[in-house]
Formats: structure tokens, sequence, C-alpha cells
């Protein structure tokens, strides 16, 4: 049985249908009904589905042409176009946003939160770790060199150094030059949420920060998208909480 | 005063990275497309890139290869990227070859070994960068120029010896879940006796970990020739990418040989493996 290079599996559909034939009459796996038809003879969907069965996946691999890469990336595309991020995004309210802030901050004591707009991969991320190395008043002995970062609610917790000042603007203009949004900031004094949340982000945004109201209406709640798990389980926690 | 000393450093980090590194194709860095994002931000990457051929060509139809004519190409490619801002940045490659070529020489199939550098190509990316909820992304204007560092006498063909001229635009956008890019660029060639080309590249992935993507990639290259020496190729395949740790980014790839047209009758490209790592700072 002469195997065919991926060449000439990949580039021509008649090469493929000749090796699959070859393949089918070496592993003597044989016809019943026509519908596949390769060197003018035909094979059985039975024979062909048979054939596939006893390849690797790495055969099958090598056997997808074109046709069926461009298919499959399309598939990907679309199924990914509708990734449960875009829903978290479009769930999260201001009132659901200081809400998750609080859940934050008082998990852990001594921390300031902010959300940053394009926070979606840890790694990419590294520009934030650098240029916070500047601002004095964190603690890097906690999280990962007191940063936390959560890229699906595209929160960063910063851990504060207990008893130290610390500069909010500093902080905002950092996560500003590392190539990110900030869009809002938060901290608990006194178990009292106060934060700021920047209709336009920016640097130059005065840090007047204010009370933040966490109570969520019930019709806040029903218009988050059910189709959400991450805010399902969210919801249910603040509707406990209530 | 202590921006423009990391400034010196990033600029030596970077021309060293350039000049001791390289890749070969070359539509958008390979690693390093989404870091640096930052000011004063630099980075350099390691590729080694292996590609067989077999096959002769006659348009698509593969044709009979008594002779047994073949090539194989082995390709270390250094690159490193700077940013004076995170808007306008320097990168460059430059590929290491080592080949073998079986050809036809007098009706007898002769063949040849060679080694040395390919062209430096160099780029010098307009980037902007747009962040949403729940996604990152950019666009860019690329101008780019490859220079003639390669042997010109090489019987492998490092280079052609003309400094060549491009532009292009690429895009890209992601969120924690997937990923999606794509880029092309047109090349004037600066030999008279060569065509003009264009390069276009594009993946589509999704991320299943925090410190992994799997990616589909596709490469697309059309060289324009009357004289018989045009081509186009696409090429496309699987790759895997992992962060090692936040600065430092691994690669490995396959790129099948999809679908080849050569204007007269030659060798195939045949597929493609790629390795590689970068690093960002």
């Amino acid at each position: 049985m002469p195997p065919l290079s991926t060449v000439q599996l990949c580039s021509r559909r008649s090469n493929l249908r000749e090796w699959i034939h070859l393949h089918l009459e070496a592993r003597n796996l044989e016809d019943d009904s026509a519908v596949y038809l390769s060197r003018g003879k035909s094979h059985s969907a039975n024979a062909v589905c048979k054939f596939f069965n006893t390849l690797s996946n790495f055969e099958i691999l090598k056997i997808m042409n074109f046709k069926t890469l461009l298919f499959t990336a399309l598939l990907c595309a679309s199924a990914l176009s509708a990734s449960p991020t875009d829903a978290v995004e479009q769930s999260y309210t201001p009132e659901i946003e200081a809400a998750k802030a609080t859940e934050i901050l008082q998990a852990e004591d001594n921390t300031v939160a902010l959300r940053v707009k394009g926070l979606i991969c840890e790694t990419c991320a590294f520009g934030i770790n650098r240029k916070l190395r500047k601002v004095d008043g964190i603690d890097r002995s906690r999280f990962d060199k007191g940063l936390q970062m959560d890229i699906y609610t595209q929160f960063l917790t910063l851990a504060r150094e207990p008893g130290e000042a610390i500069d909010l603007r500093a902080i905002v203009k950092a996560v500003s030059d590392a190539g990110y949004d900030p869009i809002s900031i938060y901290l608990l004094e006194d178990g009292e949420l106060l934060g700021e949340q920047y209709t336009v982000p920016g640097i130059d945004t005065p840090l007047n920060l204010t009370v933040e109201s966490t109570d969520l209406a019930s019709e806040q709640l029903i218009s988050i998208r059910q189709s959400d798990l991450k805010a399902q389980s969210y919801i249910a926690e603040l509707t406990s909480t209530l | 005063m202590k921006r423009k000393r990391s400034g010196i450093r990033g600029w030596l980090v970077a021309v060293l990275g350039t000049l001791l590194v390289a890749p070969a194709t070359f539509a958008e860095t390979p690693v390093m497309s989404m870091v640096p994002r930052w000011d004063y931000g630099y980075g350099w990457q390691v590729f080694y890139k292996w590609q067989d051929a077999d096959e002769i060509l006659n348009g698509t139809d593969s044709i009979a290869n008594p002779l047994g004519l073949s090539s194989s190409l082995h390709t270390a490619e250094f690159g490193g990227v700077y940013t004076w801002d995170r808007s306008l940045r320097i990168v460059g490659t430059l590929p290491y070859h080592r080949a073998e070529k079986t050809t036809i020489e007098n009706g007898t199939a002769v063949t040849q070994t060679d080694e040395g550098f390919g062209n430096l190509k160099l780029a010098f990316p307009i980037r902007k960068y747009y962040n949403g909820k729940g996604f990152s992304g950019n666009i860019s204007l690329n101008p780019r120029i490859e220079l003639p560092t390669g042997d010109e006498d090489s019987p492998i063909g490092f280079s052609d010896g003309s400094t060549d001229w491009g532009i292009g635009i690429s895009a890209k956008r992601e969120t924690p879940n997937y990923i999606i890019g794509g880029g092309i660029t047109y090349w004037l060639e600066g030999a008279d006796n060569r065509g003009n080309r264009i390069d276009a590249d594009a993946k589509i992935g999704f991320i299943p970990t925090t410190s992994t993507q799997v990616t589909l990639e596709f490469d697309f290259d059309h060289h324009y020739d009357d004289g018989g020496s045009g081509y186009t190729r696409l090429r496309g395949g699987p790759a895997l990418f992992w962060w090692i740790d936040k600065t430092i980014l691994f690669k490995v790839g396959y790129n099948f040989n999809l679908y080849e047209k050569r204007q007269n009758s030659s060798l195939g490209g045949g597929d493609e493996f790629r390795i590689g790592i970068g690093m960002a700072y």
C-alpha cells in the first residue's frame, strides 16, 4: 500500500479518495451499498466508517483538507463568539460591580479592588506587575507579588501594607500605563465601601471616593441573563444575603 | 531620568536580540503580538523551523520525480521587539538557514548544502490597543523592510541581493475564552527580475487555561512572477501556546501545505514544523 505524503492528502481530494480506497482494500472492508466512489469503485458508508475507526487521531488530522479545516475554524468562531464572558459583561450593572467589589474586599483584609477593561489574560498583564513595582504601600508577600487577577470578572485586587498609606492615583496611573483601562476602584473603610466608577477611564479623573450602594433591586436581578452561569451563581449568593 | 535608563537598556536588548536571533515568514511576530503593550517594553524570541519537500509540482499537479529532487530547510530565527510607546515599536527578525537541495544540473541530480544568514526583516508597527469589558485587541499599520543580509551567491538562494519594502495591516482580538487575528502585507520586490508578493496570516483559537492557547493558524503567500518562479501557497495547522510564566511564552505548531500552485514545474514547499520561545519585559 503506497503511503501518500501529507501534501498530497491535503491538497487533492482525488488522491485522498485513492488513499482511502487502498486502505479499504488492504483492510478487507467489504462494500454493501454504493455511497462512496473512488477510482471507479464504490464503498458503503459502513465500510468508510469502519475505515475511519481504524485511523489514529494523527492520521485523521493528516487527511483533513482545507475545506474541513476552514469549516472547523468557522465553527469554533461561531461557538466562541457566544462565550460566557460576554454574558458576564452584559450582566455587570454598577450595583453588581460594587457588590462584587465588596465581596472581594471582605474576603481579603487590607486590599484595594479595581475593575480593569481589557484585563483578559493574566500573562499578558505582566505590564501591570511591572508598572506597579514603583508604587509604595503594596504588600508583595501576599497574592502574586501583591496582585491577584480575575480575568473573567476583570477585577484586579492589590494587597495593601497594613497601616501604610497607598497612593490610589498612582495605582490607577500604573494600570493605565500598562496598557489597560481602569474603570473603577474600591476599598473598604470601617466596613463601608468607598469607590469610584469612571465613565471615561483615565488617570486625570479626580479620585473622589464616595460611598457606594450595594443594594440590588429585584428587577435588576431579573434582568441579568440567566444563561450566564457565573452570574447565576453570583446572583444566588447575593439573593441569599439580601 | 529613570525612564531614559530603562529605554537605553531596552534598546540594547532589542538590538542584540535582533542581531543574534531570527523567523522565515513574517506576517506577524508569532510570539509577541499582544505583549509588550506598555511603554519601554522589550522582548526577544527564538524560533526553529523545519521544512522538507520532495514533490514536483506543475501548477497544482504532482508529477513524477524519478531523480529524487528534494529540499530540506532548517531555520533558526531570532527576533527582537522594543516599544518606545505602546503604540510605536520596532520589530526585527534574522534567520539563519541550513539547507540541502537536490536539483538537476546537466541532466543529473546534484545535491548541494549550504548554511548562512538570510535577510533581516524589520517592521515598525503603529499599533492601537483597545480594551473593552471582556475583551482586548489591537489594530496595526505595519511598514516593513527586508534588507539583503543573506548570501546572494548561495546555491540555495538565501537572498536575491535586493531591498524589499512592505506595507501591511493586522488586527487581533482576545477574550478570556478565545482569540482571533490576522494580517496582510504587500511587498514591493527590489530585484528587477522578481515580481511583488503578498503575505497574509490568520489565526483563531480558544484558551483552555489561563496559561495556554490552542489555535488554528493559516499562512498565505502569493508571489507574482511572470518569469516562472511565481507561486501561490496556503498552509495551515494547529499551534499550541504555553505561558511558562508571565514573561516566557513557548509555542509549537505544525503547518500542513494545504494548497500550492507553481508557475513552472518545481519542488513544492512541503509541511512545516515550528517551535519557539519568547520573552517580554
